[in-house]
């Protein structure tokens, strides 16, 4: 390493990967992991949710997964919150809604525009 | 496949004594057969500080804290909390009231370690020690390439005088003032960091080169340039071999990088670092004897003046830092010395870390703001005292330092409140004791090993602290008198006075915090023959108590056959027979054994 700008490229690379272990509110993601959510799918969501943030460097995000979120018949659902603390739970999400949610939501700041026990 | 969650092992010597190092190769071969490997990864890191839990593991980005880890709690751990997205009830950390115990806190959110401030264990617990990138990641090594394409060397030793850091081996001597000494004289000079920690009970500067080496390094480096030493040293003692296996994996990848050796990041600047072991001698701590050590001259120290600064390792201009000390300069590069300013109390800055042990719950390392009173350490972050028994005593700065009573519970912890309150910062130690630690017995403990560790070359520390020790001896006996006492006086002050080095001139503190806060436990020994808190073997006796049921047990546990009695009715120990060992009320399950 000659400079400080290779030096810095290293830092920019492992920072993003040291990101997770940092404590950040910005957006939580909650896969619901119980055996109906696994059943419906939810695995590959939550893998889904974590290339689609790694591959557009998102790491204000903090991703994690919870038990049966109750409503087994609608999983894969996923619980969206945001800095303010605002819930949207998303139900019978694909892996297209996850790039969705990705690019609007999480990169465009805008609503969450799923499908919802609500508007189903 | 992306990563979605990692999983910290504790690496640090306490958790791999509690076989840490097999939990990481379970988490591996189980991952694997879960079919997990490829979104979940596992990594060894440096002390998370709450050794009291150890085996530690973390998992991110949840920031869920399980302790008492097993080999066994692997499997069901991957397949509740990864798998299933469910908290491995059995072992995730939980606090220790009621009202907190409802939900799992996050571990930053912890009681633990909400209340700390982490500058020179950042690093701790977080990144792969191993892995030269991590630290990179975390804004490493910029302080120096800032250092080497911005400032001049003044301007470095300027910013490290303004931030006001004050060494954290003990002495608290300002770090810059140091360092313009140094570089005031000719060269060529050296930089060493001293990582001979000996307090019994202190090990921070251990957490510092296991969990993060790279700082020390990038610190060491840094100061180099700013006194213009090109050649460095690391003393540390071979009784850490983990920390000298980190130390030395992290200095090759740093020389790998270019960030050690010839013409660092192409400022012209040229900078070596070697590691070199010392056998654990505690007086080597002493700078003067550390240099001796190096030189490969036996480890004693010698009279100052002249100082390390102007005549030190082969009589070459020398600046010594304790690990601790360093670990915080990257920083305060970084941020400036104003941020650090801000942090601590007026003439103490920034932070410091302790190691807690002895009667508490929360053992561990903790690092806070100077000006944290004792209570908070103690109570809030500590978490108090096990098994409901009362507060005695704390021993801060180990053999140097001396016995804080509950009078200076809300003393607020710098360098000048704690001399003025008769004991010192040391190198952090802070041993807790409760109502069942007889306090001369204490002092004898601390005596004892600075007689052991004393070099032997000046008379005052050789024969005072040995005669000391003597005296203490009968006093625990029940022989000594109360002009045992005045002379104990006599000596240990006459010892402060006189002795070459640091080591003989704070060695008789402990007896005398203890003789000035606890002289009445001294007088119990003396005139009334007792020891109160039941320590001192030839003080107490063991008498059976009317709550005897006569169910034999004692008798049967009794090494020496001094218990006898018919069953179902109240046994007698023959006080004479007995040879104290305490069996038989560790066996009574009646509580029918007292000692008086």
């Amino acid at each position: 390493m000659k400079s400080l700008e290779d030096l810095k490229k290293i830092r920019d690379e492992y920072a993003a990967k040291l990101a997770m272990r940092e404590h950040h509110n910005d957006y939580h993601i909650i896969v619901g992991m119980g055996t109906c959510g696994i059943a419906a799918g939810a695995r590959k969501i939550v893998n889904k949710f974590a290339e689609e943030l790694a591959n557009k460097n998102l790491y204000n995000v903090s991703l994690t997964i919870s038990g049966c979120m109750g409503e087994c018949d609608l999983e894969p659902m996923v619980e969206i919150i945001n800095a303010q603390g605002e819930k949207v739970i998303c139900v019978k999400v694909t892996e297209d809604d996850v790039t969705k949610i990705v690019e609007e939501t999480i990169i465009g700041g805008k609503p969450v525009t799923c499908l919802t026990k609500e508007n189903l | 496949m992306a990563i979605r969650t990692q999983i910290v092992v504790c690496g640090g010597t306490g958790c791999m004594s509690s076989h840490s190092k097999e939990i990481k190769e379970q988490f591996d071969k189980v991952l694997k057969d879960l079919d997990l490997d490829k979104e979940i990864a596992v990594f060894q890191s440096g002390c998370f500080g709450l050794c009291e839990k150890g085996p530690v593991v973390v998992v991110f980005p949840d920031e869920t804290f399980y302790g008492h880890m097993t080999v066994n709690d692997v499997e069901p751990l991957c397949k509740e909390h990864l798998l299933k997205g469910r908290i491995y009830d059995k072992k995730v950390y939980r606090e220790a009231t009621l009202e907190e115990k409802a939900k799992v806190r996050k571990f930053r959110e912890m009681n633990f370690y909400a209340r700390q401030e982490r500058i020179a264990l950042r690093n701790c617990g977080i990144i792969n020690p191993n892995e030269i990138n991590e630290y990179i990641g975390h804004d490493g090594y910029l302080a120096l390439g800032k250092v080497l394409t911005e400032m001049q060397p003044k301007e470095v030793i300027e910013v490290i005088k303004a931030s006001g850091l004050r060494g954290r081996g003990g002495a608290g001597f300002p770090t810059g003032l140091k360092w313009s000494f140094a570089e005031k004289n000719p060269g060529p000079k050296f930089m060493i960091c001293n990582a001979d920690e000996g307090d019994p009970g202190a090990f921070m500067d251990r957490a510092v080169l296991e969990g993060d080496p790279h700082s020390v390094i990038e610190a060491m480096t840094i100061a180099g340039y700013a006194i213009g030493a090109n050649q460095g040293y690391v003393y540390v003692r071979a009784e850490y071999p983990l920390a000298v296996e980190r130390l030395e994996i992290a200095i090759k990848q740093a020389y790998g990088y270019g960030l050690l050796g010839k013409n660092i990041l192409n400022s012209g600047f040229d900078f070596d670092l070697e590691v070199r072991l010392g056998a654990g001698a505690f007086v080597c701590g002493e700078e003067t004897a550390l240099m001796a050590s190096i030189e490969g001259e036996r480890g004693m120290p010698r009279n100052k003046p002249p100082f390390p600064a102007n005549q030190g390792l082969w009589k070459r201009p020398t600046v010594i830092n304790n690990v601790e000390t360093l670990a915080n300069i990257p920083v305060i590069i970084l941020k400036g010395a104003e941020w650090f300013t801000s942090i601590g109390t007026e003439k103490s800055k920034g932070t410091k870390v302790f190691a807690l042990g002895g009667k508490i719950n929360n053992t561990g390392l903790v690092e806070i703001p100077m000006g944290t009173t004792l209570r908070e350490v103690i109570f809030d972050i500590g978490g108090g005292i096990p098994k409901g028994k009362s507060f005695k005593a704390v021993q801060t700065g180990g053999p140097s330092g001396g016995c804080l009573t509950t009078k200076h519970l809300d003393t607020p912890i710098d360098y000048d409140n704690l001399i003025a309150a008769g004991s010192m910062m040391g190198s952090g130690g802070m041993i807790v004791m409760d109502e069942d630690n007889c306090m001369v017995d204490v002092a004898r403990f601390f005596l004892d090993f600075t007689v052991d560790e004393s070099c032997g070359k000046c008379t005052p520390c050789r024969e005072g602290t040995k005669r000391m020790l003597e005296i203490l001896d009968l006093i625990c006996d029940g022989k000594g008198t109360m002009e045992d006492l005045s002379e104990l006086e006599t000596l240990a002050n006459t010892i402060k006075d006189s002795a070459l080095c640091g080591l003989g001139q704070t060695a008789p503190n402990p007896v005398l915090s203890t003789l000035a806060n606890f002289r009445d436990e001294y007088i119990a020994h003396v005139v009334d023959k007792q020891c109160p808190a039941g320590v001192c073997k030839s003080l107490i006796k063991y008498y059976i108590t009317d709550k005897c049921i006569g169910c034999g047990m004692c008798a049967r546990n009794c090494p020496a056959g001094a218990i006898t009695g018919k069953i179902k009715e109240k046994h007698v120990v023959d006080t004479k027979v007995c040879i104290k060992c305490g069996a038989c009320k560790a066996s009574c399950k009646f509580g029918a054994i007292i000692t008086k």
